[in-house]
Formats: C-alpha cells, structure tokens, sequence
C-alpha cells in the first residue's frame, strides 16, 4: 500500500504510460498541483507532452531527483550531465522540450532548454537556420531596421 | 508555420535572456515577430571582443538604454574600457530606477578617472531591495569603493552574494587588510555571502 502510493503513472498525449517515484514527477510543479488537489487519482494525464519527450523529461527529473537528495555530492557532475542532456538534441527536440518543461513548469528544465537554444544560435544565420525562421521583411524595411539598429551591428 | 511559432513571446524572450544583448540585438533583423522583441528582453549584458567593440561601448550602453521597454531591467553586466565615469554614472542611475537585481561590473584599470557611484545609490529603495547578487571586478580599495560596499552590505536585505574580484596588482598583505575591513561590516541580509577572490 504505501508502496504504491509513493508511485505515479504519468500518461502522455500518445497513451504512453510511465511509472515514476512521486519525488521524482513533483518537480514539476503542475503535477505537484494536480496532487495537492487531489483531482486526480494515481494517474495524470499530460495532454500536450508526446511519450518520446515525456520519456526525456523524466529522465533529467530521476537524475536531478537522485542527486537533490544525495546533498550537494557534485554540482559540478550534475552541470556536466546537463550539457550532455542538451547537447545532441535536434532542434524539433529541444523546442518540444522548452514547451514540455513550461507546461509541466519545470524552473531549472526550462532555463536549461532555453539556455541550449541560446548556445546553438550566435549569428543571424544560426538563427535563421536554427529555428527555422522565415524573413518576411521587405529589403526597405530591413534597411531601416539596420539603421535605426546601427550601434549594434558590426560593420 | 516555422517550429519557433509555437512558442509564446515569454518564451522567446526567455531565450533571448541567456543571449549577450548584442546577439539578442541581431534578432531585430529576423522577422516582423522578433524585430522588437529584444527591447523586451530584461537584461543588459555586454562585453566587447575587440577594440572596435570597445570603441562603441558607450554608443551601445546608451542606445540600448534608450530603446529599452521592459518594465524592470533585472540583470545589469557590463564589461568596460576606457568609459567615461559620468556615462557610467548615468547608466547606473537608469538601472536602478528600473528596479536592477544582478549587477555585475567589470571597468579595466585603463579607465579615464575614478568613478563616482550615483548618489541614488545610497538612497534608492529598489535597489537596496532588489538587489541579490553584486559582482565587482577591477576592486581597487578605494575609499569611496570602500564605503560603497559597506553600505550595500548594511542595507541590502535581499542581498546573497557580494564576490570582490581585486585587481591582479594589489598584493597579498592589502587583500588581506580589504578582506577584514568588509568582513567586520554588519550585514543586513543573513544570507549573505561575502566572497574576495
């Protein structure tokens, strides 16, 4: 009995079912809602997370879990693990976890995610490239925008 | 649709935070979207890389501050040469009526005269409240550095890191005398951690 109440089924958009420790899924503090509310039963569904981003989102919550509550046995192995966790991420990945981590409000994923996204794309090409966006300027109105933003751009 | 436009603008802007603000500059140029999505961003972090960088940093510290539109400039780093002390003055006094948490602040031994910390300093209630984290590079032990530090000690609650970084040129035996001058100052917030390194 008071096994399984320290267990959670958390269920993805795709009907993926997973099982986690509650100290584990109560990071996110949505979920951590959803309990204190008691509007839910053992089970949560996640209606905007797919199973594959899920899977990667309790992931980083077992390893931030695990070592939260050995004190602070390494920071520094936990920061490396991090850059690990986002480092081969695509971009359709990385994006879908920036929404997870927000629905799920997940402080120290998102600022991760975000943090990621921001390491990959330095110039406006990596921008363009990166994120996969199109210009919809007229060259006058790029033109203005380079002059009214003068002070900033290298020549 | 392109993937980005899924995300909300406070989602975008928290991207656009750990971006240097020239990076998040740049972005003006991306799309109707992003053109002033930056003036939003609540952060000023600049750091030149080159001499030419240097050359513009007042033109760039000035402009941004002028553009700028969140409600509350949160993190203030800034990586300085050869700036006037009254510019850097002025762009410490616009901080802190915006309500600045983090300052960071890094002025290289080359500066043009010492700079004289806005009174405002001393007497404005946000920043004395707000203010979480001070990072002072380039300490020179000044008197009026000195006193400055005190007082932020004395009077910020909310205060939890204040870490001195001296210049390389000043030895060991005067670290050590600065280190027991601010060590012995009362702090306000019990938090607080005083780092001299």
């Amino acid at each position: 009995m008071s096994k399984s109440e320290k267990k959670i089924v958390l269920k993805s958009l795709d009907n993926e079912a997973f099982e986690v420790e509650k100290a584990v899924a109560l990071q996110s503090q949505t979920i951590w809602v959803m309990c204190e509310d008691k509007c839910v039963g053992n089970e949560i569904p996640l209606e905007n997370v797919t199973g594959q981003i899920l899977a990667k989102v309790i992931d980083y919550c077992k390893k931030h879990a695990v070592v939260d509550g050995d004190g602070d046995e390494s920071s520094e192995e936990l920061k490396n693990w991090d850059t690990e966790f986002t480092k081969n991420m695509d971009q359709s990945t990385l994006f879908n976890m920036i929404l997870a981590a927000n629905y799920l409000n997940i402080k120290s994923l998102l600022n991760l995610t975000c943090q990621a996204v921001a390491d990959k794309t330095k110039t406006i090409d990596e921008f363009h490239t990166f994120l996969n966006i199109e210009n919809n300027f007229t060259p006058e109105e790029e033109a203005q925008i380079c002059q009214e933003n003068l002070w900033a751009f290298d020549d | 649709m392109d993937r980005i436009s899924l995300l909300s603008d406070d989602l975008l802007l928290k991207i656009l935070s750990f971006a240097p603000t020239k990076v998040s500059v740049t972005t003006s140029l991306l799309s109707k979207r992003w053109r002033d999505l930056w003036k939003h961003v609540p952060k000023l972090d600049y750091f030149p890389d080159n001499d030419t960088e240097h050359l513009r940093a007042s033109s760039f510290v000035h402009n941004f501050l002028l553009l700028h539109k969140a409600p509350v400039l949160e993190t203030l780093h800034l990586w300085l040469r050869n700036c006037r002390p009254t510019d850097i003055e002025t762009w410490i006094r616009v901080a802190i009526g915006r309500g600045v948490r983090h300052i960071k602040f890094n002025q290289s031994s080359t500066s043009l005269g010492p700079i004289r910390w806005p009174r405002s300093l001393y007497t404005c209630k946000t920043l004395t409240f707000y203010l979480t984290l001070i990072e002072w590079i380039g300490y020179k032990g000044t008197e009026a550095e000195k006193n400055l530090v005190m007082y932020l000690l004395e009077n910020c609650g909310q205060l939890k890191t204040m870490a001195i970084r001296p210049l390389n040129s000043i030895n060991l035996e005067e670290r050590h005398k600065m280190l027991q001058e601010i060590s012995f100052t009362r702090r306000s917030s019990s938090k607080c951690q005083v780092s001299f390194t």
